[in-house]
């Protein structure tokens, strides 16, 4: 019994690790229409700045600085804001598909980054023994509970704020451009700097996210970088609802407690040498649900709109109105 | 120099295979398909099944036509499939986001199911060792590579005559410019799209049987050549067969000189460079036509 409610923490605090990255991206994609698919890099740079910033020293890689875990995942956010804004500030004038293979050739190369430049990061071997508070040296149930109450809280308090900015002009000017760019430049938004303020938050979150993933797992390597991880991100924001906080959370516990079931479920029916296989097939499981999902209900479970296209303050069928509702 | 000069024209030459069906799907469809590379895997994969169970019968040629067969067959009816369940329902609704992350799912949905069918580890056909012949100028090439540079400039001039000789190809080129002006003119625009993912599926399973040809295969074998084939479409410009061509050359060029100068592990790197920066400068490409 108390193995079992360890487990379930265990699990539920990686579907909110990812939740604050979800929440991240649907900013950007559910809010300001941002197509970003590079977010496993930022969520990568979140990670290995506060794995080195609070880590051991290694033997052949940068390390032993000894911060605390706090102050490691506020430097993950500012490392991730500054990697985001320099990114922003050059691709963001590309729209539609063109943001999308920028992006994703972005993830990509930081993911190709982290693997080769072992002098910082340890190259494919991966950092070990990144701090793990509550975990190291506590017993595995009140360590899991701690963790996850820790993560809820976090969550909560960037639920609340992204809530009330998405509520404030800056948020409706973000829903405004994602509707019709053209016509809320003509109202004399600044679209560029609205859009590099989005995209810089969003991913901002990205890299808290991975700052917690480092410390939760207390290991990181450039494999838990991979494009699949961007995908994952999608997954938990599309089916949940995009443009939804609400959605995106539900969303990402769905995702997870699919992921983690459907691994539990296979590892224990497959035999010993099907184990590779049983990872394939968890992630077919994810690619047919997010497919389902974009083809029967492409607005999500609690989205009222198909994924990062035209949302307005008032859901309404009507198709033919294309004057965004811009309320100065 | 030269050696590397040829290098790059290999490289090029089998990107420009694994290019052409991309670039075809994203004039005609306008999206940029991330699935395409797993159509790449399943031709790989294809092939080698196809020259692995022709082994014990039939002599080496046969064998690679045998590989040819069963790689077109193969990535033909995976482009086809999804193009048609996937792609053109929710293209039909608008498409934008949705179907790029619906390309994306679809692709990975893909290369795992290879994972599942052929496991995860690499393969190879078992062919006689070739020995690369001395064509002149201190350049050596295999066999292998010969016929994938005399196989490359064959098809693709193939490609260039369907497209402006055939009626398929001039109803394909009519349906990328504006599929509604295309309907009214009564060309089946259904078919013609069907057409045109059997065709990028033949790119597809051409270039999986030279990748299988000439290194071990592996389910990321497509993967790995996303990056560069986006660049090679988006440096020569949507929708233009010899702008393609150019642009896996130049890509080929960089990705043989990242080898030479020690820098293979971040080759993808350059190729995502390379698409940012003409995608700052010149939008349409070097040889493209004003996106719509």
């Amino acid at each position: 019994m108390i193995d079992l409610i360890a487990y379930t923490a265990f699990s539920l605090t990686f579907a909110v690790i990812f939740a604050v990255a979800a929440l991240g991206l649907n900013l950007q994609f559910g809010y300001a229409g941002l197509f970003n698919v590079g977010i496993a890099g930022f969520f990568a740079i979140g990670a290995y700045t506060s794995a080195i910033l609070t880590g051991p020293e290694w033997a052949s890689s940068l390390g032993g600085f000894g911060l605390p875990v706090p102050i490691g995942i506020v430097a993950a956010g500012v490392t991730s804001a500054i990697a985001a804004y320099l990114v922003g500030a050059a691709v963001l004038r590309l729209g539609g598909d063109h943001l999308a293979i920028a992006t994703f050739g972005i993830g990509v190369s930081i993911q190709i980054a982290v693997t080769n430049l072992g002098a910082i990061t340890n190259g494919p071997n991966g950092l070990f023994g990144i701090p793990r508070p509550f975990r190291d040296g506590s017993a595995l149930l009140s360590g899991n509970l701690a963790w996850l109450a820790t993560c809820v809280l976090v969550m909560a308090a960037i639920w609340w704020v992204l809530a009330h900015l998405t509520a404030t002009p800056w948020g409706r000017t973000l829903r405004a451009l994602s509707e019709d760019e053209t016509a809320s430049a003509g109202l004399g938004k600044d679209v560029r700097r609205f859009k590099l303020e989005a995209f810089t938050i969003g991913s901002t979150l990205c890299g808290v996210s991975g700052a917690l993933y480092a410390h939760f797992a207390g290991f990181i390597s450039p494999h838990d970088f991979l494009p699949i991880l961007t995908f994952q991100i999608y997954a938990m924001v599309i089916i949940g609802g995009t443009g939804n906080n609400l959605g995106t959370v539900v969303g990402s516990v769905i995702v997870w407690v699919l992921w983690s079931a459907s691994g539990a479920v296979l590892g224990s029916t497959l035999p010993a040498d099907w184990q590779s296989k049983a990872g394939a097939l968890r992630i077919i499981l994810i690619a047919i649900v997010l497919l389902a999902v974009l083809h029967a209900r492409p607005g999500g479970l609690f989205g009222e709109r198909p994924p990062g296209l035209r949302r307005r303050e008032q859901a309404t069928d009507d198709a033919s109105s294309s004057n965004p509702e811009v309320t100065p | 120099m030269i050696s590397l000069l040829v290098d790059a024209v290999l490289v090029g030459a089998i990107l420009c295979l694994a290019s052409l069906g991309l670039s075809l799907a994203y004039a005609i469809f306008r999206f940029p398909n991330f699935a395409h590379a797993e159509f790449l895997t399943v031709g790989a994969y294809g092939a080698f099944v196809g020259f692995t169970a022709a082994a014990p019968v039939l002599n080496e040629p046969i064998q690679i036509l045998v590989g040819a067969a069963v790689a077109i067959l193969a990535a033909a009816l995976i482009a086809a499939l999804s193009g048609r369940i996937v792609f053109q329902p929710l293209a039909a609704r608008g498409g934008g986001p949705a179907l790029i992350i619906a390309a994306f799912a679809t692709g990975l949905l893909i290369r795992n199911l290879i994972v599942f069918l052929f496991g995860p580890t690499e393969l190879y056909v078992q062919r006689e060792l070739e020995i690369a012949e001395n064509i002149g100028y201190g350049v050596r090439l295999t066999p292998t590579e010969i016929g994938i540079l005399i196989a490359t400039a064959v098809v693709i001039y193939a490609l260039h005559l369907v497209m402006s000789r055939t009626t398929f190809g001039r109803c394909l080129r009519a349906t990328a410019e504006n599929p509604d002006l295309a309907a009214v003119t009564a060309i089946p625009v259904d078919r013609i799209r069907l057409g045109a993912w059997l065709l990028a599926g033949f790119y597809c399973g051409l270039s999986g049987l030279a990748l299988t040809m000439l290194a071990p295969i592996r389910p990321e074998t497509g993967y790995e050549y996303l990056l560069p084939a986006l660049a090679a479409v988006i440096l020569g410009g949507l929708g233009s067969i010899y702008g393609t061509l150019v642009g896996a050359m130049l890509i080929g060029l960089a990705e043989a000189a990242a080898v030479h100068y020690g820098f293979a592990e971040w080759r993808q790197v350059i190729s995502f460079a390379l698409i940012i920066l003409i995608l700052m400068i010149r939008p349409n490409g070097l040889m493209g036509r004003a996106a719509s």
